[in-house]
């Protein structure tokens, strides 16, 4: 052990005494002198300092050097201390966290030899912890920033890239990356004609650049990188290049992607076709697109800073605040109103309000504002003409039920209903379905007619609604469809129109034409009777006279001239009979009155007195007393007469005659019967022609035709008619109509 | 006068027509027995009775259309019912005093009368018959 080196126990420090040991007393690190059997022999001021500070004790000379180090250090301490005994230099790096910072040691062992033989070590011990904390830091800011480095000296053409940029290149290890190199990372076109551009200008003249650029790594990864470089200079001369190099894709993405949303907002907002503001929470126009300026018929920067207030009519400012209000609460709202543009025209607009939010904080409204103006005209219209109709539809005199295709009311006028009531079927009701079963006479059902229409057909009837006392009404009912576009069948129509003025006229008009065919077949009668009839006796007077022009003798003539008269009396006859019929024909306005049937009957059978004698003929009289007819009284008269005579006439030879006359009603008709018990009638042969007028002129006992047919014009005259039954061998029976 | 004919019926309710013509026909001794019936039926009824005893049917017919109980019409359509099952071969001339043009067509359109003649039939009319008949029957 050397003895000089040696100091007393606890005296470190206080007498050395020689300049080295002063030295050694000054350093700045923590040194120590250690025996090679671990004891400390001396130790610097730093060493003190330390030792008390960290473990409380003065150290003194003898201590065991194992007391002064960390317990977590032992091994290292004692594989290293027996290494340096062996003549080594040991230099140790020592990272010492603790809970309340952390620490970089330098540790160096050094053989302290006296005559080739270690004597003692040397330890230093660096606090290194700045340095190391510093170093630690701008390694993690380069790698969260991913921002690397490079580097190139133009003297030696040596190229640094940092490992930041070379992962950025992602180039193999054993690349050779150069400046010229490098170049062809950058996207081809503006991005890489940028970069050389800049490099060349650095080169050139030291101009430092900072360009972002597309950059594609060799793995064939898109980026965006930015590349910087600066020159140094030495003695005038461009000597070094140095920069960073930066991967800002994800930066570049959120930039674009904003430039991109932000591109969006402006169009959405300046070329919204409809106009679109937005107000502060005064009501202040903060900012409006064209489309609102040409709808407040102004300029935009008119309107900006100053009050929405004037645009709104002041009947609607109430409940444009109230909406505002909403908004301002953060609701949506959307309601029409009226606007009042900077020239004083109105507008009606439908205006949206939205909440601008800013975190979470209302700061202004939007406004969208839609000029409904021509929709409103339009709807206005629509009504109007809607009404219109309307009132058409309840004025008009013919009803209408509107039906969907199964019958469905959807809509019905006044008339309509009217209609419904008078036939007295319960009230139409909008919604419920038409329930008329059979709403004609023939028995047409609804359900025909529906079908009829859905196939395209219209229908068509007249109904007549019999009142109590009164005609009753006719109606002529249409149901058609109603076709949609497309030729489609919507719904149908039913049409009710009151008919009853034409239909009486339609009447009148057929009654005008049965007449007109009546006297027409009664005229028709007539040429026959010109033709047949008095031509029959025409031709026997020139028969007889052609006899009389070639008679032989005295007595033929005599016979002729006999003939000649019975001829002239004949054709008398036959023209006072057509007299009569002419007559009834030509009594135009006839009178007729209430008669007594009974007071008729007595008076007929009175002219019939000796006839009824002779044929011991019963006349059974069953009319009450005071039955009467509204009748022609010689009409009357010649009709009785000539029913009673026929029936005595053709009276059966076997018995003798028995008349009865009658009456019954049928239908409010006064209906009189005269019946007997005489020959009867060949009705199957000669049914047609009984009330025919035949030749029943030429002195023919038989006259029956002609008095019938004059019966029958009489009858027919005063709007009756006649009937006839009868049973050969067992008697007819005659009934009168009377109108 | 060796034509004349054996039956000549005259079916008519005019009797003053029917005598007159008979006269006419007597004559010109167009026919052996002339006979009148005043309508239709009773003239059927002794066509049936003559069909029935065998005897001579009439060789010449005059048939008025307007008669009472049967008219003339009918009285063809039972004419033409006996001519069906038996041998009846009776020339019928219509005679009626209509000018009626239904009554014409109708007549014209009926084959077995012969023709329609408008009254009063004189003497010129009988001849042209009789020869026509003896045309006929040659």
């Amino acid at each position: 052990m050397p003895v000089g080196l040696r100091q007393a126990p606890g005296s470190i420090g206080h007498d050395t005494g020689s300049l080295l040991g002063s030295y050694f007393k000054s350093l700045p690190d923590i040194a120590y002198m250690i025996a090679t059997d671990k004891t400390i022999i001396t130790c610097n001021d730093n060493a003190s300092l330390y030792i008390r500070s960290r473990f409380g004790k003065e150290v003194a000379c003898g201590d065991e050097a194992h007391d002064y180090v960390e317990p977590d250090f032992h091994q290292s301490f004692d594989n290293s201390f027996t290494h340096c005994l062996s003549g080594e230099r040991i230099v140790k790096d020592i990272y010492v966290p603790t809970l309340s910072d952390d620490h970089w040691w330098t540790i160096i062992y050094e053989p302290i030899r006296q005559d080739d033989k270690i004597v003692a070590v040397y330890m230093t011990v660096k606090n290194n912890t700045a340095v190391k904390k510093a170093e630690r830091l701008a390694q993690q800011i380069a790698q969260v920033a991913k921002v690397g480095g490079w580097e190139m000296d133009l003297t030696k053409e040596i190229y640094t890239w940092s490992p930041v940029a070379l992962q950025i290149y992602d180039t193999p290890e054993d690349y050779d990356l150069t400046l010229t190199n490098a170049i062809k990372f950058y996207k081809e076109g503006k991005s890489r004609a940028a970069v050389q551009e800049a490099i060349d200008n650095i080169l050139d003249l030291g101009t430092s650049f900072d360009i972002e650029a597309e950059f594609i790594t060799w793995t064939g990864k898109q980026l965006w990188v930015r590349f910087t470089g600066e020159a140094e200079y030495r003695q005038g001369n461009i000597h070094r290049l140095f920069g960073t190099f930066q991967d800002v894709t994800e930066r570049r993405k959120v930039y674009e992607e904003l430039k991109l949303s932000q591109q969006y907002y402006k169009s959405l907002f300046e070329r919204n076709p409809d106009a679109v503001f937005a107000l502060d929470l005064n009501e202040k126009v903060i900012t409006a697109n064209e489309h609102m300026a040409v709808l407040a018929e102004t300029a935009v920067s008119n309107m900006t800073g100053k009050s929405f207030a004037p645009f709104c009519p002041p009947e609607d400012a109430e409940s444009v605040m109230y909406y505002f209000n909403e908004a301002q609460k953060g609701n949506c709202v959307s309601y029409d109103c009226g606007f009042i543009t900077a020239r004083g025209n109105r507008r009606e607009v439908n205006i949206t309000n939205l909440p601008i939010i800013i975190n979470g904080v209302v700061v202004a409204i939007y406004g969208i504002a839609k000029d409904m103006s021509e929709q409103v005209t339009t709807r206005n219209m629509v009504i109007q003409s809607e009404a219109n109709l309307k009132a058409i539809f309840n004025n008009t005199e013919i009803g209408y039920v509107l039906l969907t295709d199964n019958f469905k009311i959807i809509s019905f006028n006044k008339p309509a209903q009217n209609y419904i009531i008078t036939k007295g079927q319960p009230p139409l009701q909008e919604n419920e379905y038409l329930v008329t079963s059979y709403d004609d006479e023939r028995g047409r059902s609804l359900m025909e007619i529906r079908q009829k229409v859905l196939a395209g057909e219209k229908v068509q009837y007249e109904r007549n609604i019999g009142q109590p006392g009164k005609d009753g009404e006719w109606y002529n009912i249409i149901f058609h469809p109603v076709y949609g576009e497309e030729q489609n069948i919507l719904g149908i129509i039913m049409e009710i129109e009151n008919i009853t003025a034409r239909k009486k006229s339609e009447l009148e008009l057929e009654r005008s034409l049965n007449l007109l065919n009546e006297q027409n077949k009664r005229l028709m009668n007539f040429s026959y009777i010109t033709s047949h009839n008095l031509r029959s006796h025409t031709s026997n007077i020139k028969s007889i006279i052609t006899f009389m022009e070639e008679s032989e003798s005295e007595e033929e003539t005599r016979e002729m001239m006999q003939y000649l008269k019975t001829v002239s009396n004949n054709l008398d006859e036959t023209i006072h009979n057509l007299n009569d019929v002419v007559s009834i024909n030509n009594s135009v306005n006839l009178i007729y009155r209430p008669l007594f049937l009974v007071e008729f009957i007595s008076k007929a059978t009175d002219v019939l007195k000796e006839q009824i004698i002779q044929k011991q003929a019963v006349i059974e009289n069953k009319l009450m007393i005071d039955a009467t007819v509204n009748f022609n009284p010689a009409f009357l008269e010649s009709i009785l007469l000539n029913f009673l005579s026929n029936a005595l006439k053709y009276s059966h030879p076997d018995r003798p005659p028995v008349i009865t006359l009658g009456s019954f009603m049928d239908n409010e008709q006064f209906v009189l019967t005269i019946a007997d018990n005489g020959i009867g009638i060949d009705l199957e042969k000669n049914g047609d022609k009984l009330f025919g007028f035949y030749k029943t002129f030429n002195g023919n006992s038989d006259a029956r035709g002609l008095g019938l047919f004059i019966c029958k014009n009489q009858v027919e005259y005063m709007g009756g008619k006649i009937e006839v039954e009868s049973e050969l061998g067992k008697g007819t029976t005659f009934k009168i109509y009377f109108k | 006068m060796s034509t004349a004919l054996n039956n000549i019926w005259i079916v008519d309710d005019d009797r003053l027509y029917a005598l007159l013509l008979t006269k006419t026909l007597n004559k010109l001794n167009a026919g052996k027995n002339i006979t009148v019936f005043s309508n239709g039926k009773t003239a059927i009824e002794a066509m049936k009775q003559i069909i029935a005893d065998n005897s001579a049917l009439p060789d010449l017919i005059f048939l008025d259309i307007n008669m009472a109980i049967m008219d003339g019409w009918e009285f063809m359509e039972e004419y033409k019912q006996l001519k069906a099952d038996n041998n009846v071969t009776s020339v019928i001339y219509v005679a009626s005093s209509s000018i009626s043009n239904d009554d014409i067509a109708r007549a014209k359109s009926d084959n077995e009368i012969h023709d329609y003649i408008i009254k009063p039939i004189n003497a010129t009319h009988i001849n042209e018959i009789l020869n026509k008949m003896k045309e006929m029957s040659k």
